[in-house]
């Protein structure tokens, strides 16, 4: 009894501080981690997915195989009107990335990325030699623009939160403004946080 | 007896019995080493309300003069001064400091931390709840009070629309909604208390920036009634600017509802599209809180009678029924035993009291260009919402301590039953130092974000798209200047631009 008395303490001690280490585990990039319930790499993954398996299988596409032509797609904005900072630029790449790939379509550069490589293309008018400056007005012009939104609605009470996340992308035609793919994957949460703990 | 199970004699732990265990060594000095040990945690749990102090002491000087550099790195210098406890006030005080120094990805970093880390504490530690019932409310981590996680986010928001990140804006806006949907439903604190009449109305800014003006109308109509529910009132401006937009948008409906006398004529420039300049000043001096001391008498198997003085020297009276801290003994006097109904216990604690500071500075104008002056509109009002947080939580606040006491004074009672000894000197020591230690456990919680100013103000002005010269005068209470800004602008079509003017003075 006295022996517990006096380790006792000096036990817990030890393991209340081995619990304050810090460890860091390497897992798979493509594993499945949900900590908070927020929007994360898994949600995001599963996103690019669903819209690269639903875009590449369209009619749209069809299209442009009869005409022998690849379509070159410039990347919209793409609004985040959920209630986290989502970083959408994430999925946004994995889209890009997978179409590319694809060898289905072409992509240009997005409205920011084309203002750097003007400013490169300027001053190269000024500093490249004539032989190696790229002279301006000879850009690719797309023909389809890829937008979209990701959206939440929150249910909540108490600890608990139902959070239903639906992400809506529309390929559209910058010549006639038709709308010629829509694609949208639903992800929904249950989340449950407890109210007390040890 | 045999002396050896004389020594290991364990008592039968209950309320007031504390567990005994004496070895042969040294038998006098053993109570004392234990109370010199728990006046020495007293001595640290009571620093919690110390740094408070000490955080208005190092910071109020720059905070006035409009250091705000200097202020942050005099918190990183010293993270002491807010401990473990306050982790939530460290990141919202280093956050609201970048921001009024117009660091907005800075303040941003901060006060996102400071926002996570308040859901993070949604779930609370049974362990910190009990050492809090024994000792005292500072031993808990620090929360926020309902109006400090709101500013957090509108000066989240106010940092996104800076950048011109409107849809990161429009999501802080949504962030904060979901704050307010869950008090409305748990009914703690409507949408007065926590500052709803600014949230909305910033949220509409918002809104309009984003393009969205049917939410933008929904937030405005909001704003105005969150604001007629006060508690601060809502700035006739305000009041006629939100009659000439929703009549525009045609909410003939929403402008009867809300009671609104018709727009004035310099509120007709507006509307959703136009290119703006919002002005946001922060003016003077935030609240803080101070002990307010407690005392009374509580009666066992009765009632427990509260005193205290007011500000004003007045004298506040509470009685409210014992808690039953003790097994109830009303049976033991009828069956002609001798009874500890009816006996009584004078108890003395601290609670938070509201603090306000003197301010030199009471308003803003903002002159764009060569046009008149507008005066910018109180949208809130620190002072007033802490005086109110703190009427809401007195009942909850006062009865949880008064237990806390009552029980502490019993135990403490009981210990010094148990530690008694033969010796007039030693028992006076041990009692003296029972009672400092019981003294010393007691404290406040007065914990705050004394660093938000006392009023938040808005002034707004409809522009070209083009460049423009503004000034922004801080004024006195009778109005005379106090310092002037000039700040020149490139304004875009449709676009709201925030400028900021801070005068803690």
């Amino acid at each position: 009894m006295r022996g517990l008395l006096t380790y006792g303490p000096v036990l817990a001690a030890a393991v209340l501080l081995a619990g304050c280490t810090s460890k860091v585990t390497r897992i798979q990039s493509d594993s499945t981690t949900d900590l908070s319930g927020s929007w994360n790499d898994t949600d995001s993954r599963l996103v690019a997915q669903e819209m690269i398996g639903d875009c590449l299988n369209q009619r749209w596409l069809f299209k442009w195989d009869e005409m022998k032509k690849r379509p070159t797609v410039i990347i919209g904005k793409i609004t985040n009107q959920s209630h986290e900072h989502i970083s959408v630029e994430t999925f946004c790449k994995d889209i890009e990335r997978a179409l590319l790939n694809s060898g289905k379509v072409d992509f240009v550069a997005t409205k920011t990325e084309r203002e750097q490589v003007r400013e490169e293309k300027a001053d190269q008018t000024e500093n490249a030699s004539a032989a190696t400056a790229k002279p301006a007005g000879e850009e690719t012009g797309a023909d389809l623009m890829l937008i979209g939104s990701i959206n939440t609605i929150v249910d909540q009470e108490g600890g608990r939160a139902v959070v239903f996340y639906q992400t809506n992308m529309e390929l559209i035609d910058i010549k006639s403004n038709q709308k010629v793919w829509i694609g949208e994957k639903k992800i929904k949460k249950f989340i449950r946080r407890a109210s007390a703990s040890f | 007896m045999d002396r050896r199970k004389e020594n290991q004699e364990i008592h039968p732990a209950g309320v007031g019995v504390v567990l005994t265990f004496r070895p042969r060594i040294l038998p006098m000095l053993l109570p004392l080493c234990r109370l010199l040990l728990v006046f020495g945690v007293a001595a640290v749990l009571s620093s919690c309300t110390t740094r408070s102090a000490l955080r208005l002491e190092r910071l109020e000087g720059l905070q006035a003069q409009g250091d705000y550099r200097a202020a942050v790195d005099r918190i990183k210098r010293d993270p002491g001064l807010y401990g473990n406890t306050s982790r939530f006030l460290y990141f919202m005080d280093i956050g609201t400091l970048y921001h009024y120094a117009g660091m907005y990805d800075s303040s941003t970093a901060y006060l996102l931390r400071a926002a996570n880390l308040y859901d993070e504490l949604y779930t609370r530690s049974v362990t910190n709840e009990a050492a809090a019932f024994l000792t005292n409310d500072n031993v808990r981590p620090y929360r926020s009070k309902p109006f400090e996680i709101v500013f957090v986010h509108q000066m989240l928001e106010l940092n996104y629309l800076a950048r011109q990140q409107v849809d990161d804006a429009v999501v802080e806006a949504r962030r904060t909604q979901l704050l307010f949907d869950g008090w409305e439903k748990k009914d703690t604190a409507g949408p007065g208390p926590a500052g709803g009449g600014m949230f909305h109305y910033l949220s509409s800014i918002c809104w309009d920036a984003a393009g969205k003006t049917d939410d933008a109308m929904i937030s405005l109509f909001a704003s105005v009634r969150a604001f007629k529910s006060g508690p601060v009132r809502l700035p006739p401006w305000i009041g006629s600017y939100a009659a000439g937009m929703l009549m525009k948008n045609n909410r003939e409906d929403d402008v009867k509802s809300l009671a609104l006398p018709p727009a004035a004529a310099d509120t007709a420039r507006f509307s959703n599209e136009r290119s703006e300049v919002i002005l946001i000043g922060y003016a003077g001096k935030g609240p803080v809180f101070a002990d307010d001391v407690w005392w009374g008498t509580y009666v066992v198997d009765g009632f427990l009678v509260l005193h205290h003085t007011r500000a004003d020297g007045s004298m506040e009276t509470v009685s409210m029924l014992a808690p039953p801290l003790v097994r109830s003994d009303d049976q033991g006097g009828t069956k002609g035993r001798t009874t500890k109904s009816g006996t009584t216990l004078h108890i003395k604690f601290a609670l938070p009291a509201l603090r306000t500071l003197p301010s030199q500075t009471a308003g803003f104008t903002l002159r764009a260009d060569t046009g008149r002056p507008v005066t910018a509109a109180v949208i809130n009002d620190f002072d007033l919402q802490a005086a109110r947080y703190l009427e809401d939580n007195k009942g909850s606040t006062l009865a949880r301590t008064a237990a806390r006491v009552a029980l502490r004074t019993f135990t403490a009672q009981k210990t010094k039953q148990e530690l008694a000894t033969n010796s007039p000197l030693a028992n006076l020591v041990i009692s003296i130092i029972s009672d400092v230690a019981a003294d010393q456990l007691e404290k406040a919680d007065t914990r705050i974000c004394f660093l938000a100013p006392k009023t938040v103000q808005c002034a707004r002005v409809a522009l070209s798209p083009g460049r423009h010269t503004i000034e922004v005068t801080s004024c006195d209470q009778a109005g005379a200047a106090l310092d002037t800004k000039s700040y020149d602008i490139a304004l875009g079509p449709h676009e709201k631009k925030v400028i900021f003017c801070t005068s803690l003075r």
